[in-house]
């Protein structure tokens, strides 16, 4: 049962998961935490921390590590099977018989329309991270410089993430 | 990924032209999924049809794959242990910064006019007051797009 509501609940986020992989937190979310609570709320935060870690696409690491937690390595592999089949089939469709499936009015209608929802999504997810991810001033602080050295591309991300963490470290791991 | 996938195929083994890639790319980014994943998929049944196109998103996928198992094995060993905790919490604080900035420059591009933004906003409270799946408000707005943009 478990494997059926993995593959079920990432071929969802596989066939919805529009606009690149922070569109799809939302979705992901949804499906890991409030759904089946496979994830509780703070691993979920935690896996996003350490999908920025790794080159990978978010929501591939996302179905790899959730899959695992729940069902081993059988599980991993059916979640992140799951969410990769509509990218399958869809290239397929596209590539045999719609190779101007864009050039379609109701399919570039779809695709223009996304754009709203997509940026719905987006801040929805900034939103939350936010509420959740900082918890008291010195969360707040190292959130606000970590994101000035980053606007004006003082540092890189994998190092800033270091540092936040490194600080994490000193301060949280003192007391 | 991308960029690399583009070097490899286009530059070195050369089975691949640029305009064919691009194309490819563009397909990739309108379809659901990691754009990795269509992208490799695409140019794996241009070059050499289904079996080509599950080899490079086996390919694609497997490196995260691995990595992701040894990294959620050791994880969920060791997570609930203090320094690990105490790493998260300053880690995540700047994974806040990482999201708000990438949904920023994002968004930025997303919206081009005074009816997205009311359509963006009227879906954002929607989703944040009625709890709704997420997957409605890719429908809802598709569903717009198709009343209103064509």
């Amino acid at each position: 049962m478990t494997y059926l509501s993995l593959f079920l609940a990432f071929l969802r986020v596989g066939f919805f998961s529009f606009g690149g992989g922070l569109a799809a937190l939302p979705l992901i979310e949804r499906e890991i935490v409030n759904t089946y609570r496979w994830l509780s709320k703070p691993e979920f935060l935690e896996l996003l921390a350490l999908s920025q870690l790794t080159p990978g696409p978010i929501a591939i690491n996302a179905a790899t590590f959730t899959g695992f937690k729940v069902g081993g390595m059988l599980g991993a592999f059916v979640a992140t099977g799951a969410f990769c089949l509509p990218s399958v089939l869809l290239t397929i469709l596209v590539v045999t018989f719609l190779s101007r499936f864009r050039e379609n009015p109701y399919v570039a209608g779809f695709l223009r329309g996304l754009r709203p929802a997509l940026l719905a999504l987006l801040l929805r997810v900034a939103l939350s991270v936010i509420q959740d991810g900082i918890h008291d001033w010195f969360g707040l602080l190292l959130s606000i410089t970590g994101g000035a050295l980053l606007f004006f591309g003082k540092i890189e991300e994998i190092p800033l993430l270091l540092l936040g963490g490194a600080l994490g470290l000193l301060w949280y791991g003192w007391r | 990924m991308i960029p690399l996938i583009r070097r490899e195929l286009v530059e070195k083994q050369k089975v691949l032209s640029e305009d064919a890639f691009l194309e490819a790319l563009s397909i990739a980014q309108s379809l659901p999924g990691a754009v990795a994943v269509n992208t490799a998929s695409l140019v794996g049944l241009m070059i050499g049809g289904v079996t080509m196109q599950l080899l490079f998103i086996l390919a694609t996928a497997l490196p995260s794959f691995f990595s992701i198992v040894v990294l959620a094995f050791l994880f969920l060993r060791f997570r609930e242990l203090p320094l690990i905790q105490a790493f998260f919490r300053g880690a995540l604080a700047v994974v806040v910064s990482l999201i708000v900035l990438a949904v920023w420059q994002i968004g930025k591009k997303a919206t081009e006019d005074w009816i997205d933004l009311a359509v963006a906003f009227a879906l954002l409270v929607l989703l944040l007051r009625t709890g709704i799946h997420p997957l409605y408000v890719v429908l809802l707005g598709g569903g717009f797009g198709v009343l209103l943009r064509r």
